[in-house]
């Protein structure tokens, strides 16, 4: 008889992969044997970036157990919560006989923690405090009958929810009687907000919802409402509406009388949301039936702000022990407010096995704080003699405002052999200095990222030529998306011209038309050019290739397989008016149709070149990024906005505006016409095209004779984003009315979305092609 | 042209080259020698075992190659079964396991496909009893042990 485990591993591996984790865990509990193949499978990679899976995780009397027995089988661990590498240790107890003459009693004292997973190869930890709430909606009380009971099984971890406000003075007596497991108080003269709260039946901590007076004389309260650190959720009322949920932790309601303290925005920090909402929070009245019949829909009114806890300093013993029992590591992660501790940082970086590979570090940074340039000290040149050596590292990605000279100093000086280097900060670090050292320790430094790079001025020029010297042998890929870039750095740029392969500049203001030009016809080598900015941020800016420079001289990237540019500067007398009907009177649009003609068969002649082009991308739409920028209104095209209704946010509970899109902005009208008379047919030697995107482009592509054409010849292009323009309404684009040529897919989606029907009548269908 | 196959008890069986092609290792074996009468030994598949082979190799003999790069990562592949080849393995467990290793070593990615995940299947959505009594499997852990191991595996399930 043959049984599963008689089978070749990699067979059994076929089988069960085919399998749920759940059948593996069910799988693993049917015989030893199967529990042996079972369970290294199951731990080989251990993801835990959810409330729900951290407590199962850390449940259970027996978790230091099978730690213990498992942790060696973990290969890969990946969680958002620092609180685990806690439970990835084991603390083994030694047993001593007592000191005591004539005593035979042994005492057990507990020694060193040492790792109970020692083969990691993979570790991506974020710095999130433990997650202590229930997996439970906290809000799904209110879907109970208010004066029912709630049931006392199964227990709950502590839970409140407040609703705040300056609530009008009255006497709302205690209901316990009507919350078992929670207390229902509000009193005093100056009620200012209410709590209701469940919590687990422990008679010890009957506590379990509370009222505190803002005037800090009264409170009903005989307890924090909430134990330890534990997180609480609270709402506030302004005016008849819930505005804002949040959560805080114990010291918030401890320190001062909650309601008082909370809504401002000073007292706590409130990450992204700051800017926007808090000034909703403060408590105006609320009314009285807030109180007596809280709001029953209340998750689609809550808005949400997470107010991280305080912060209290991170031991990194447990992560230094980690790293220091795992030499195999060829994959360290560290996100969040652990890395930005010095000490941490210091320590992890000491730690660090010298088998790794690839390194990435990020701390958190201030989104609204700009720094200035190259004012920290110079890094010391010498390395490290305490550190280990890391000769197989190639990535190194650094972020965050803490990071600085001395870090990256100490991690260059050991790494000889890193292509990659990602930085992602706005601090300061001495550029020069940095460009040096990695000029003297990192020979092949090939790719180079910046984000959040927004720094301008001449002396973020310098900072970033400083940067793109930092190769010795040339790069290959730059990616510097938004950068501001000076003459300095431009010229930095086009030093690199033999070695480019990928070129990112999306964004970066102060490149020139003639210097994308410069850079067509240098880099041979180059096989990315991306260069749209759809995107928006408040310090990008467009870049577009002139035809007048295009034309000029011929491009030497014949390899180049993506191209992503506005071609701008064509003329087009064949457009009079804009999408708003406001006439074009530029000279551009003056010009004879046959010169026009003549310059577009010149800029098809040179992108007829790009013979192994997979992706073309002239045009683009902007991407609702919520940057103001976006949106600007001027004074020309004041007033045409397109409302595109509303949407679901992101946690799919409430619906926020849509916000209001600009007709005009982007919109190409010197642009290609793609028309077979403008001489389309010349691109037929761009066979191996995959993608096309003329967005926002006037152009006449859509024509039944190009799209004809276009099968023909662009074989590998795949059919139309059909759905496209259900998802953006911004092609409600009536300029083409005329081109309309809905094709039959379009129309099925009509039948199928009979509400669109007049829509999409005036659909302009977007000219994005994808391969099918 | 046909090509003979002996199995491990001798058994001789006279099959298309296509057919038998569907097998790499035949293929391979084919090419190494050339053109040649010789029959191919397959020592390690029994005359029951090939003749299922064989079957599942003319039903299968149009089909295209599949491409490596799709087969190998279990994501993409469907845990459908056709219709043909859910009958086709519907046999006793021991022939089951059989076909899978003569496919592993003849090396027909297909069937060992279609092998694995007619186990799997067996596998999904059953108890632990359940499997104990599809793959006649004695249970050897106490009710504590296996409590115990529900309990620290609990985490994994909803990954």
């Amino acid at each position: 008889m043959i049984y599963l485990e008689d089978l070749p591993l990699e067979i059994v591996h076929a089988i069960i992969s085919q399998c749920s984790p759940h059948d593996l865990t069910v799988a693993a509990r049917v015989c030893r044997q199967w529990l042996s193949i079972m369970q290294p499978i199951i731990w080989e990679k251990v993801v835990i970036n959810d409330p729900a899976t951290f407590h199962r995780f850390k449940d259970g009397n027996r978790k230091a157990a099978a730690i213990a027995r498992n942790g060696h089988l973990i290969r890969h661990l990946r969680t958002r919560y620092l609180g685990i590498l806690d439970d990835l240790l084991v603390t083994p107890n030694k047993k001593t006989r007592s000191k005591s003459p004539g005593s035979s009693v042994a005492s057990i004292i507990p020694t060193t923690p040492r790792a109970a997973c020692v083969n990691l190869e993979c570790l991506f930890v974020d710095s999130e405090p433990d997650p202590e709430l229930p997996a439970v909606n906290p809000f799904s009380w209110h879907q109970r009958e208010i004066q029912k009971p709630i049931s006392p099984s199964p227990p709950t971890m502590p839970l409140a929810v407040a609703f705040g406000g300056q609530l009008p003075a009255v006497s709302v007596a205690s209901t316990t009687t009507a919350f078992p497991t929670g207390t229902m108080a509000a009193a005093s003269t100056a009620p200012v907000a209410l709590s209701l709260g469940e919590q687990s039946p422990d008679p010890s901590s009957s506590i379990t919802g509370a009222f505190q007076s803002n005037s800090g004389t009264t409170s009903t309260s005989t307890a924090a409402p909430i134990g330890g650190q534990q997180p609480v959720l609270f709402s506030t009322f302004v005016g008849a509406s819930l505005a804002n949920s949040m959560e805080a932790t114990t010291p918030t309601w401890t320190n001062a009388p909650f309601a008082g303290q909370l809504p401002d925005p000073s007292s706590v920090s409130f990450g992204a949301f700051q800017e926007s909402t808090m000034a909703a929070t403060i408590p105006a009245a609320a009314p009285l039936s807030a109180i007596t019949n809280p709001p029953r829909d209340l998750s689609l009114l809550r808005r949400e702000i997470h107010v991280p806890p305080p912060p209290t300093p991170i031991d990194p013993t447990n992560l230094s022990i980690l790293l220091c029992s795992n030499p195999g590591l060829k994959m360290l992660t560290l996100n969040g407010r652990a890395v930005d501790e010095d000490h941490v940082l210091s320590q992890v970086i000491q730690d660090l096995p010298s088998d790794i590979e690839f390194l990435s570090i990020k701390g958190t940074m201030d989104q609204f704080q700009l720094t200035t340039t190259d004012t920290s000290d110079s890094p010391e040149d010498a390395p490290d003699e305490q550190m280990n050596r890391f000769n197989k590292l190639q990535e190194i990605r650094l972020g965050g405002d803490k990071i600085n000279n001395q870090i990256i100093a100490r991690l260059i000086q050991q790494s000889p052999v890193v292509e990659t280097f990602r930085l992602i900060t706005k601090t300061t670090i001495n550029s020069h200095d940095m460009a040096s050292l990695f000029r003297k320790y990192c020979y092949n430094l090939k790719e180079l990222y910046l984000d959040n790079y927004y720094e301008t001025g001449p002396e973020s020029d310098v900072a970033l030529a400083n940067y793109l010297s930092m190769s010795t042998k040339g790069w290959i890929t730059i990616g510097i998306p938004g950068v501001p870039v000076g003459p300095l750095s431009v010229s930095a740029l086009l030093k690199h011209y033999s070695t480019l392969e990928n070129l990112k500049i999306q964004g970066c203001s102060g490149i020139s038309s003639a210097n994308i030009q410069q850079i067509l016809t240098t880099a041979a080598n180059l096989k990315q050019f991306r260069a749209l900015t759809p995107h928006r941020s408040p310090h990008s800016s467009d870049l577009a290739l002139d035809a007048e420079d295009l034309i000029r001289s011929s491009w030497v990237c014949l390899g180049l397989e993506s191209f992503r540019c506005v071609i701008t500067g064509v003329p087009r007398p064949d457009i009079k008016h804009k999408m708003n009907g406001r006439p074009l009177t530029g000279r551009l649009h003056e010009f004879s149709l046959q010169d026009s003609y003549h310059v577009h068969r010149q800029v098809y002649e040179q992108l007829s070149a790009l013979t192994r082009l997979k992706e073309l991308r002239l045009g683009f739409s902007i991407w609702d990024s919520g940057w103001r920028e976006n949106f600007y209104e001027d004074e020309e095209n004041e007033g045409e906005y397109s409302e595109i209704g509303q949407r679901m946010a992101q946690d799919d509970r409430v619906f926020r505006p849509y916000t209001p899109r600009h007709l005009e902005l982007g919109r190409q009208y010197e642009c290609l016409a793609l028309t077979l008379e403008s001489g389309l047919d010349i691109l037929r030697t761009l066979t191996e095209l995959e993608v096309i995107d003329f967005r926002r482009m006037q152009i006449g592509y859509w024509r039944e004779s190009e799209q004809l054409w276009a099968r023909e010849h662009w074989k590998k292009l795949g059919a139309p984003y059909q759905k496209f323009p259900f998802v953006d309404r911004d092609y409600e684009d009536p300029f083409w009315k005329p081109l309309d040529e809905l094709d039959e897919m379009t129309r099925e989606d009509e039948h199928t979305h009979p509400e669109l029907e007049e829509d999409i009548m005036h659909l302009y269908v977007p000219p994005v092609l994808v391969a099918s | 042209m046909p090509v003979t196959l002996t199995s491990l008890d001798n058994q001789e069986f006279k099959v298309d080259k296509e057919v038998a092609e569907r097998s790499i290792l035949i293929k391979n074996m084919i090419e190494d020698v050339g053109e040649s009468d010789a029959p191919i030994p397959l020592p390690n598949v029994s005359a029951a075992v090939l003749t299922k082979v064989i079957e599942y190799c003319e039903h299968h003999r149009n089909d295209p190659v599949q491409v490596q790069d799709e087969t190998d990562d279990p994501r993409k592949r469907s845990n459908d079964i056709e219709e043909w080849d859910m009958k086709f393995m519907q046999v006793d467990q021991e022939m089951l396991f059989e076909i899978i290793l003569a496919a592993n070593y003849l090396d027909i990615k297909p069937l060992l496909d279609v092998g694995c995940k007619t186990v799997a299947n067996i596998i999904k959505g059953k108890t632990p009893e359940e499997i104990r009594k599809a793959f006649n499997i004695v249970n050897d852990f106490t009710p504590e042990e296996e409590a115990q191991i529900k309990k620290e595996n609990e985490w994994a399930e909803d990954r």
